[in-house]
């Protein structure tokens, strides 16, 4: 087994958690599952955008995809709405710091690139402007 | 008591004294100035202390509502004869009528999403961006997609229970959330995409048509208390319901202020 970049995070992040949760923070980790890393997911992308580069990676069991824009970091946010009025079933969408009023559906069926269109509108949004360090906010911080 | 009028009604007075005192608001020095509201809204649309006070909950109009009183009030600081103006998307539907004039908010952006050119926002140097996910500092627009009808209002307006479980965006009945706009027909939340540049990003406040917005949001509010009562049984969640802001449960930050205490408006503004 190789160990990339985003692993050794993922596994300096699990100890950080166990630390914490010796010191008697009062959260739950979910060790066991950080102990294998995911595969990659075929929804994530890489690749430039109207002079931008976008990169999106998915995180299937938890739901904190992370996106960002020339290498920085956009704060996404995934939210269940009903499919319809009246409706008690619900989707999943994700929205963002710069597409803050405007839920994308994403699944991983027929919405699979919900993150990648969502991308794309922050990019265009944006212009010729950069994301700052307030963008990548996450927004579900207690 | 204050009158907030329809923007297109707005006398050439009106209008200047309302520019000049966000423009005032926004080079206060330190306190509640402009930039202090923007970093609030941002701050609320997380979650904090477990509780969603100003998104996807039923506190999104009271939270609001309270939002635009603190605001109005900071204006009034600068000059007291102004009242927020507010902003019919469903009469008011093209990039060149009310509010978009150059003698009140100026038009679109250069180019379809670029930077505001007209009007006493345009550039950093009338109007700086200072708190954004953007690093521009020029107000910005991309107007375009489209705004909720009359029809689509009165839709929202008939549905008479004020919001339903569980409490959040993927409530599918009661009004709030067809008002908010997570469910169809979806009212304030395609008005901000419609205006798009700041308006669609986190810090919306950046500009000042949030306030004509929002002010026409909390008029709607108002019609459908007109409607189906200002008395708190209908506001919902009565108590109870954990992360959720109820009837009684201060609206953060704003010390001491619940839903019950802003349910009626009347003693304080109308709408014109
Ligand atoms: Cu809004």
């Amino acid at each position: 087994m190789t160990l990339d970049r985003r692993d050794l995070l993922r596994y300096g992040a699990a100890s950080a958690a166990a630390a914490a949760t010796a010191a008697g923070a009062s959260y739950v980790t979910s060790g066991a599952t950080a102990a294998t890393p995911a595969p990659d997911d075929p929804r994530d992308f890489d690749q430039e955008y109207k002079g931008k580069k976008i990169k999106g990676v998915h995180d299937k069991g938890n739901k904190k995809h992370k996106v960002s824009i020339n290498g920085k970091k956009l704060g996404i946010m995934v939210l269940q709405v009903p499919v319809a009025e009246d409706s008690r079933e619900t989707m999943d969408v994700a929205i963002s710091a710069l597409t803050h009023y405007e839920p994308f559906p994403i699944d991983e069926r027929d919405k699979k690139d919900g993150l990648l269109k969502l991308a794309k509108k922050a990019v265009e949004t944006l212009g010729d402007a950069e994301l700052t360090d307030l963008a990548g906010d996450d927004h579900d911080h207690r | 008591m204050g009158t907030r009028k329809n923007a297109r009604d707005l006398t050439a007075t009106e209008k200047t004294a309302f520019v000049a005192a966000v423009k005032a608001l926004k080079a206060q020095a330190g306190g509640r100035n402009y930039d202090w509201f923007v970093s609030t809204h941002m701050q609320y649309f997380a979650v904090v202390n477990s509780h969603r006070y100003a998104h996807q909950s039923p506190s999104f109009l009271p939270w609001h509502r309270q939002y635009l009183i603190e605001f109005e009030n900071a204006l009034k600081v600068h000059n007291p004869a102004v009242d927020l103006p507010y902003w019919d998307w469903t009469v008011d539907r093209t990039t060149t009528s009310a509010p978009w004039t150059s003698d009140f908010l100026g038009g679109n952006g250069s180019g379809g999403n670029g930077p505001v050119t007209t009007g006493p926002f345009a550039g950093s140097a009338n109007w700086r961006i200072n708190v954004s996910s953007s690093t521009s500092t020029s107000l910005r627009r991309a107007m375009g997609g489209t705004l909720p009808s009359a029809a689509n209002v009165s839709t929202v307006l008939g549905v008479s229970t004020y919001d339903a479980s569980p409490w959040n965006s993927s409530s599918g009945s009661g009004m709030r959330n067809r008002m908010e706009g997570w469910v169809s027909p979806n009212i304030h939340n395609s008005v901000h995409v419609w205006v798009g540049g700041h308006m669609a990003l986190q810090d919306s406040p950046n500009d000042p048509v949030f306030w004509l917005h929002h002010a026409n949001i909390d008029r709607l509010w108002s019609q459908w208390q007109t409607r189906w009562g200002y008395d708190s049984t209908r506001y919902l969640p009565g108590s109870g319901t954990s992360g959720v802001v109820d009837l009684n449960e201060v609206l953060q930050p704003f010390t001491g202020v619940r839903p019950a205490d802003v349910l009626d408006h009347r003693p304080r503004y109308t709408y014109a």
